[in-house]
């Protein structure tokens, strides 16, 4: 086959319908690429459908600056680098000449049609790939030969597999018509890497990518470091997307050519925020080098799923973790276990706190999950109707009914918040243990506007959460029928949870430190009375005392908790308290409730002393107490006594500590001082160590119940029965009292369960735990780790 | 007739809200021989007689509206409200427990309700149901067809010709409790950035309030997929603004407190010659004929010269503002509904000689107007044990009272007046205050008042402000009412409380068989109301 010769490098003839001055002044790449203008249109500009010259441009002219010039907020939007006029960022807006970023210098996405109508003009001498589909065919690169274009078709197959393209969409297409069909790798086949070399090293390496917009890519490049000659070295990129509802239908959303010297910046404008982008690379002579598929663009910084490349990022380079976690996904997406389906053949959202606005319901993100894992997300099944009248009428409306039920699939039930994690989406090995129906799961948690990633929270297996009246607001997933003789997936061996797999992204409104949602998130409506037919909780209350100001306050505020009947009160005095106090506390407390008051001796021991507690605590449950704890709402005990009763493995139960303070301006702000104790770290550098801390959990964990590996005493319901069972191994060593009993209990086979539903104040300086690791050996067995670490709540600080 | 529109205070007056729903009235209503007259609260002297057939409460959430209203409803006259805003239907919601309580306490006094919209109507239909409801749709300035025919032809061919699409949002773009406003832009913009596949570039203006630019809502409109600029609103503003944009972008969120809010942003875009687009929930259904749901659609019709909003359907836009928002149509409207409840039977006033002792607890937050108020009205104004203003109540304490000690109490003249025999007997004149009028002292032991758990005064310096607050809230308005309770024989007592979250069990109202009755027989009145 005799192909034609690509133009020239060096032929700079004047061209007709070139104005050189215009063409170099409006692409500021031009003048990056090293290339004259005349060779830069001849092999790249016209190709790409740029005008020669003004006179040929059919682009929107910028406004006339008539809006915003005036404006006493201009000041502050240019801060923010965004209040541009309409179509300033065409040419050289942003591209100063000591500014090394270009923009693209077209805000307009041609269609799949205009590229049919500009590739006949350019592409018909040339072979090339061609994507068939109802709509006809998109021609892709311009090859030496067919070798060549087989060689560059690996990320192109991909693409296929990945948005199901039919057999026999794909071909090389010689000029002379000949088609040679290309086979889309099936499952068990091998599959080709999802970046081409040149991509990830050389000239074209792209250093970094990023969301400077909801739709706009902004990537650097490192240049071409040593100039050089070589007509055959790569010169420009381009870049293809296709909308969700027509996936076949590849269209150019841009391009740039290369820089001579780096750094360069560069604008690419989606057309599609998540849909999967695939890259050419341009050679000097104007032929396709090769392919790059970049199939997840969300994983880059700024995208939705940020967060998710984050918790998995392993490397410093942040586009070689791209293609790492891309390939690692298209693996388990395209060749996972061949007798599995996809593990989530459902997706549910709970409607109760929606607003709409949240990503789940945008379009965007529904036509991509229907695209790519033929998903729709539908009103979650317990969601009770008309619960906020027509707003949630409309949001059932629009979701739309749920799809028929695949009886082996699992059905991924999401806080309105949430979007599902790709790891999810295409995992084929994610399973519930056996005995479970339904239970909540890992997830991670992202800034809702800048989708930076904030929390990694492997969240364990919690059946009973699931059943909790109270709306989750973390994501559980479901057996999608109850029946014992449902079937499971076959599954390859693997343990019940693929951990780190996280299930969703949660991107929770930040609240102001200020908000009094955060003291109260939800209050009681009506006049509360006893549970008809549930008789108060009797209560023992321990209370660490040192101020008998503060014990009035405190034991005030126990005697108007409802749904409790206080049995006794045990006074721990904490420090050197002195006799006379201890007595002052006890008269104090005489004159606000007349039940038996029992006193420790005072001394100078700091810890509760749990012998002396279970022999004089006779009930059921008993309320660990600080003085300085501010009960403000009289229903938290009662909530607290109904997290503990519902679940019999639970030692103990902790609400949410808040603490107040007040900046200088005599604004108050309200954060987190307690919400549990959190594993933070193991090491064996001198000694097997395992450190504990208390972290601020309120983007983390907003508004549910997790299992800790303890519940400080400031505030918590614990069992007598666990403490029983605990105190039984206890060896002789010191140490904050509550972590060991939450270690011991554990280790008696109870679990601990903190909640940010239910939360009171404390007075007490904000002072957070930190690294505690006071036991060692005596009373932590490096060999219980493993089952402490995967019955507790993991919490890990994401950055980047 | 005479309807008076009572305000929070005079610079109330100058708000969007006034200037929209009863400026635009009011000529109207005089043309047809009526009168709409917006009084501050302040202003009303709770001991002279009414003077209105209609008293209508706008937006006032405290205890003055309802005094005011108690003592209008025992006068006979028409008493309503003007329902602007969902915060009443947040059950559970911590921030708005005294705007329900204010609507719990208000609700059974009233006549009637006005709203702006058929949601809002029926979410009133929900929670107040024995109560009269009319939408009073927001009257647009004005519809002027030439106008909007010359605007709309030149907007639209100038996006033809320079392939720009010009997009405004107005409005306030920020509340301190929802997200709406530039948070809605952010979320539904996604769908504004297709018309570059279609041809044409979009560019956003956005005119709002300075208090919404927050950092996080700047980093939104950073994050905007669209090239926009920012402008501060002003009423001009707004109208060159809507005068230059072919489309007004109008997305709406389906939270409860957006999908019933009023029709107006839409209508405004629409006199103002602008094409509407409106994403989300469908709050401009009933204007479906103008407002597009799809930019692409809009672009389409752009094309064809065929735009919703052109000179060829301003006379279809006159016609569905007949029904709704024609302020000719809506103050007659008005009118004949007022109309119904003026002939309607008043509540029976009660007996004379047999109205109670009427007090009003100022709990954690009140202000003087309260006060003064209910001293107009000749009600008791009460300091509560933790309130610390120093104005002359009619019963304070003088120290924070703590728990099993004895309780120190002061009363005015008036106060000791209205006691009953035996207690006035052990007050002393303790002192002369304001006037030189006597102050009475009288202290109870604390065995009189039994059960109650009084949170004790904090330790100088500690605790801080709002969580002890909280936390003692409910126990102080207990011991106030309590301490009530035995002052006074069988008072009604009203509390005070103009923040959230400062709820608890023992704040409730008492039950009050009176206002229960009159309550019921008001259901009877709408009930009737309906029927005709």
């Amino acid at each position: 086959m005799a192909e034609k010769s690509p133009p020239s490098l060096s032929a700079d003839e004047p061209l007709e319908e070139l104005d050189a001055q215009w063409y170099r002044d409006t692409y500021p790449d031009v003048a990056l690429s090293g290339l004259s203008p005349e060779t830069h249109y001849r092999l790249f500009g016209r190709a790409m459908g740029r005008p020669g010259a003004a006179d040929q441009d059919q682009r929107p002219a910028p406004l006339p600056a008539s809006a915003g010039q005036s404006l006493s907020l201009r000041a502050v939007a240019d801060c923010f680098g965004q209040a541009r006029s309409p179509g300033s960022n065409r040419g050289h807006a942003l591209n100063q000449a000591d500014s090394p970023l270009v923009t693209r210098p077209d805000d307009l996405l041609p269609s799949a049609q205009d590229h049919r109508r500009d590739a006949a003009d350019h592409l018909a001498d040339a072979v090339r790939l061609e994507i068939w589909s109802e709509d006809g065919s998109i021609a892709l690169g311009r090859f030496e030969s067919v070798t060549d274009a087989r060689c560059a078709a690996g990320p192109l197959l991909l693409y296929a597999r990945l948005l199901d393209l039919p057999a026999g969409a794909l071909s090389v297409q010689e000029p002379d018509g000949t088609k040679h069909p290309l086979s889309v790798p099936g499952a068990g086949e091998a599959l080709p890497g999802c970046a081409m070399a040149g991509i990830k090293r050389g000239p074209a390496r792209l250093e970094n990518g990023w969301y400077s917009d909801e739709t706009t890519l902004r990537f650097a490049l490192a240049g071409w470091q040593a100039p050089t000659e070589d007509e055959t070295g790569p010169a420009l990129l381009r870049f293809w997307q296709a909308p969700a509802r027509a996936s076949a239908n590849l269209a150019p959303i841009g391009g740039f050519t290369l820089p001579e010297a780096g750094p360069g910046f560069f604008d690419m404008s989606l057309a599609d925020p998540l849909m999967p982008v695939l890259i050419e690379l341009i050679d000097r002579q104007g032929h396709t080098q090769g392919l790059t598929l970049l199939a997840f663009p969300s994983l880059l910084r700024g995208g939705l799923h940020a967060a998710e490349r984050a918790a998995h990022q392993m490397g410093l380079h942040p586009l070689d973790e791209i293609w790492r976690l891309t390939d690692a996904l298209l693996a388990e997406l395209l060749d996972g276990p061949h007798d599995a389906g996809f593990a989530i053949g459902h997706l549910e959202v709970d409607l109760r706190r929606a607003t709409g606005a949240e990503r789940i319901f945008a379009e965007p993100l529904r036509d991509w999950l229907h695209a790519l894992f033929g998903l729709a997300p539908a009103p979650a099944s317990n969601t009770p109707a008309g619960a906020d009248g027509a707003g949630q009428h409309y949001l059932e409306t629009l979701l739309g009914e749920a799809a028929p039920r695949d009886a082996a699939a699992l059905t991924l039930v999401l806080p309105p918040d949430a979007i599902p994690t790709l790891s999810a989406l295409v995992s084929r090995r994610l399973r519930l243990p056996e005995h479970c129906k339904a239970a909540t799961g890992p997830y991670l948690v992202a800034d809702m506007i800048s989708s930076r990633p904030l929390w990694s929270v492997a969240m364990p297996v919690l059946e009973q959460l699931v059943d909790n009246e109270t709306p989750p607001c973390v994501p559980i997933l479901r057996r999608v029928f109850d029946t014992p003789d449902a079937p499971d997936r076959p599954t390859t061996p693997a343990p019940d949870w693929l951990v780190p797999l996280h299930l969703a992204l949660l991107a929770p409104v930040r609240l102001p430190s200020n908000d009094l949602i955060r003291l109260a998130p939800m209050v009681r409506e009506s006049t509360p009375t006893q549970t008809k037919g549930a008789p108060p909780e009797p209560l023992t209350v321990v209370l660490s005392a040192t101020d008998p100001a503060l014990c009035a306050r405190a034991l005030t505020a126990l005697v108007r908790q409802e749904g409790i009947t206080l049995e006794g009160v045990l006074i721990c005095p904490q420090g050197q308290l002195r006799q006379a106090q201890a007595d002052e506390i006890r008269t104090s407390l005489g004159g606000i409730w007349d039940g038996p008051v029992w006193m420790l001796p005072t001394g100078t021991r700091q810890e509760v002393d749990l012998d002396k507690v279970t022999e004089l605590a006779q009930s059921d449950m008993i309320l660990m107490l600080d003085e300085e704890v501010i009960l403000q709402d009289t229903q938290i005990l009662k909530s607290l006594s109904r997290l503990l009763q519902a679940d019999d493995t639970a030692a103990s139960v902790g609400g949410m500590l808040l603490h107040e303070g007040t900046l200088k301006d005599g604004s108050t702000v309200v954060v987190a001082a307690s919400g549990g104790l959190f594993p933070e770290a193991v090491s064996f550098l001198t000694a097997p160590r395992l450190a504990v801390i208390e972290p601020d959990i309120t983007t983390a964990l907003p508004d549910t119940v997790y299992p800790v590996i303890a519940n400080s005493f400031a505030l918590c319901l614990v069992r007598r029965a666990a403490l029983l069972a605990a105190r039984a191994g206890r060896p002789d060593v010191s140490g904050p009292t509550d972590l060991w009993f939450g270690l011991a209990s554990h280790a008696a086979g109870w679990r601990n369960l903190a909640t940010t539903q239910t939360r009171a104040g404390t007075t007490r300086p904000l002072t957070r735990r930190d690294q505690i690791d006071p036991f060692g050996l005596s009373c932590l067995a490096p060999a219980t780790w493993d089952s402490l670490l995967s019955s507790v709540t993991v919490l890990r600080e994401l950055r980047g | 007739m005479k309807i008076c529109c009572l305000i929070k205070d005079d610079a109330w007056r100058k708000t969007a809200g006034v200037r929209i729903r009863y400026d635009r009235l009011m000529p109207h209503l005089k043309r047809q021989g009526h009168a709409l007259e917006l009084v501050a609260i302040d202003a009303v002297d709770p001991r002279t007689p009414p003077e209105a057939d209609i008293y209508l409460f706008s937006k006032i959430h405290d205890m003055r509206s309802v005094m005011l209203a108690t003592r209008l409803h025992e006068r006979g006259a028409r008493v309503g409200i003007d329902v602007v805003d969902d915060y009443y239907s947040h059950e559970g919601d911590a921030r708005f427990t005294h705007l329900r309580r204010w609507f719990a306490m208000m609700t059974p006094l009233v006549d009637f309700a006005l709203c702006s919209c058929p949601n809002m109507a029926q979410l009133l239909e929900r929670l107040i149901p024995s109560t009269a409801c009319h939408i009073l749709y927001d009257p647009f300035a004005a519809l002027d067809a030439d106008h909007i025919t010359r605007t709309v032809a030149v907007n639209a061919a100038r996006a033809r010709a320079d392939k720009v699409l010009r997009i405004g949002w107005f409005g306030i773009g920020d509340n301190p409790h929802f997200d709406l406003g530039l948070s809605d832009v952010f979320a539904f913009a996604h769908g504004l950035s297709a018309v570059r596949r279609l041809g044409y570039s979009p560019v956003l203006e956005i005119l709002t309030n300075a208090r919404a630019l927050t950092t996080e809502r700047l980093e939104m409109l950073a994050r905007l997929p669209l090239p926009w600029t920012l402008e501060e609103w002003s009423e001009a503003g707004e109208a060159e603004l809507i005068a230059r944009s072919l489309v007004c972008f109008l997305p709406v969120n389906a939270q409860g407190f957006s999908t019933v809010k009023s029709l107006n942003r839409c209508i405004t875009a629409l006199t103002g010659g602008a094409q509407a687009l409106s994403v989300g929930f469908p709050l401009y259904e009933a204007l479906s004929d103008f407002v597009y749901r799809d930019i692409a659609a809009l672009v389409a019709d752009l094309e064809a010269d065929k735009l919703k909003l052109r000179g060829e359907t301003t006379g279809q836009l006159v016609q569905a503002m007949v029904q709704r928002g024609t302020p000719r149509i809506e103050a007659g409207r008005l009118v004949e509904f007022l109309a119904e409840r003026v002939v309607a039977p008043p509540a029976p006033a009660p007996a004379p000689g047999t109205e109670p002792v009427n007090a009003v607890i100022h709990a954690q937050n009140s202000h003087s107007n309260i006060h003064k108020m209910a001293q107009r009205m000749g009600w008791l104004s009460v300091a509560g044990p933790y309130y610390r203003k120093t104005l002359h109540y009619d019963v304070w304490f003088p120290e924070v009272p703590r728990p099993g000690q004895p309780v120190e109490i002061r009363l005015s003249p008036r106060a000791w007046a209205l006691m009953g025999a035996d207690e006035a007997a052990h007050a002393q004149e303790a002192e002369r205050g304001a006037n030189d009028e006597p102050v009475y002292a009288l202290r109870i032991a604390p065995q009189r008042l039994t059960a109650l758990a009084l949170m004790p005064p904090p330790p100088p310096g500690t605790p801080p402000p709002l969580l002890s607050q909280v936390a003692r809230f409910a126990g102080g308005v207990a011991f106030c009412h309590a301490v009530l309770e035995l002052l006074f024989e069988a008072p009604r007592i009203h509390i005070s409380e103009l923040c959230p979250p400062f709820r608890g069990p023992d704040c409730l109202e008492p039950p009050n068989p009176a206002r229960d009755m009159a309550s019921t027989e008001g259901m009877q009145d709408a009930d009737a109301a309906r029927g005709a």
